[in-house]
């Protein structure tokens, strides 16, 4: 394996990772509120998937190197830019969901302020309303006649996923 | 294959040795003995690599780049499952409430679901842990946000800023 195979590969990476980062931030930016953040990111997550697995072949027919060498490569480049799409997926996500950065940021805008006023302008009332309109823009509930009913079930396979987990690790499925 | 091999062989034994302690024994802080076994398992990788073992093997890595391959696949991997078992234990408001509509068949209200929280749990807690680390702190009754907390809220408000997200999260 020469060094040159492992720059090409490791220079694909990077690409495949600023593609990712510049359809996301855009698809929000450009489309005005129709692209909401967690739907932008598998957008940006496609595009970069794209970039890399078009790469690799490329690079396993005319890169420098033995095919073999380039195949796995390409697998580990895929791992890797998986891992670094999670990364940036939670880091993003923190600035749209995170309570300890909401609270912070009125903390911050009111130059300081007291709990009671924190409390009347970011309560219970309002984390509640706030996700679940992300919840339901996100097709994962379901708004009718004035009741939200359950949608799409992709956060209920996530809860199932981390609870198996749980029950793998720490001999035990449920949250309470 | 030995970038593969390695990148992904070192992360699964975390998880093999992971599965067998904790069965044992969970320790009390287990973030911090997740994180010393992720480390002791690179550590363990990057001194095999310096020994003068017989590297002929396709099963090694065969120069200095091949082995800074497999140990950027390997921290990769060990950080995501660092993270994922970090928020194994969390309870995210939104799974909660995900969970609580499909074991009803009447539909939530959302009345009912924020009856269901209180500020306590959402806001009061939150900010004894930023207390706690430091990033605010009160003062006369008031709360303000240290250099800390100031640094660490514009990290993660920057992505916002460049997709001009107005709204502000939460």
């Amino acid at each position: 394996m020469s060094g040159l195979q492992l720059f090409q590969h490791a220079l694909l990476l990077f690409v495949a990772l600023l593609v990712t980062g510049v359809v996301q931030i855009g698809s929000v930016r450009f489309s005005r509120g129709s692209i909401g953040v967690v739907a932008s990111l598998f957008v940006g997550f496609a595009s970069g998937l794209v970039v890399l697995i078009g790469g690799a072949i490329f690079l396993s027919v005319w890169g420098a190197g033995a095919l073999k060498d380039n195949v796995c490569l390409g697998i580990a480049n895929t791992v890797l830019f998986v891992c670094c799409w999670y990364f940036y997926f939670h880091y993003v996500n923190i600035g749209e969901a995170s309570l300890r950065i909401r609270i912070m940021r009125e903390v911050a805008a009111a130059s300081g302020c007291s709990l009671k006023q924190l409390l009347t302008a970011y309560n219970t009332r309002v984390v509640v309303g706030a996700r679940m309109k992300r919840l339901v823009a996100d097709g994962q509930l379901i708004y009718s006649e004035g009741r939200y009913r359950a949608g799409r079930p992709r956060m209920v396979l996530v809860a199932k996923a981390f609870a198996a987990l749980r029950w793998v690790l720490l001999g035990k499925a449920s949250l309470f | 294959m030995s970038v593969l091999l390695w990148g992904l062989g070192v992360p699964t034994l975390v998880l093999i040795a992971q599965i067998l302690f904790w069965r044992i024994r969970r320790p009390r802080s287990d973030n911090r003995a997740l994180a010393c076994m992720i480390g002791a398992a690179i550590l363990g990788f990057l001194v095999m690599s310096a020994l003068p073992l017989p590297k002929a093997s396709m099963l090694y890595p065969d120069s200095f780049w091949a082995m800074l391959y497999a140990l950027a696949l390997a921290s990769a991997v060990s950080l995501l499952y660092f993270i994922t078992y970090a928020t194994l234990e969390a309870k995210s408001p939104s799974t909660l409430i995900v969970l609580a509509a499909k074991e009803t068949t009447e539909g939530l209200t959302m009345e009912s679901v924020a009856a269901f929280f209180s500020d306590e749990e959402f806001i009061g807690a939150r900010i004894e842990g930023l207390e706690r680390i430091r990033q605010v702190r009160r003062k006369d009754g008031r709360l303000f946000l240290t250099w800390n907390g100031w640094l660490f809220l514009e990290v993660f408000v920057l992505p916002r800023r460049l997709m001009r997200l107005r709204h502000w999260g939460g």
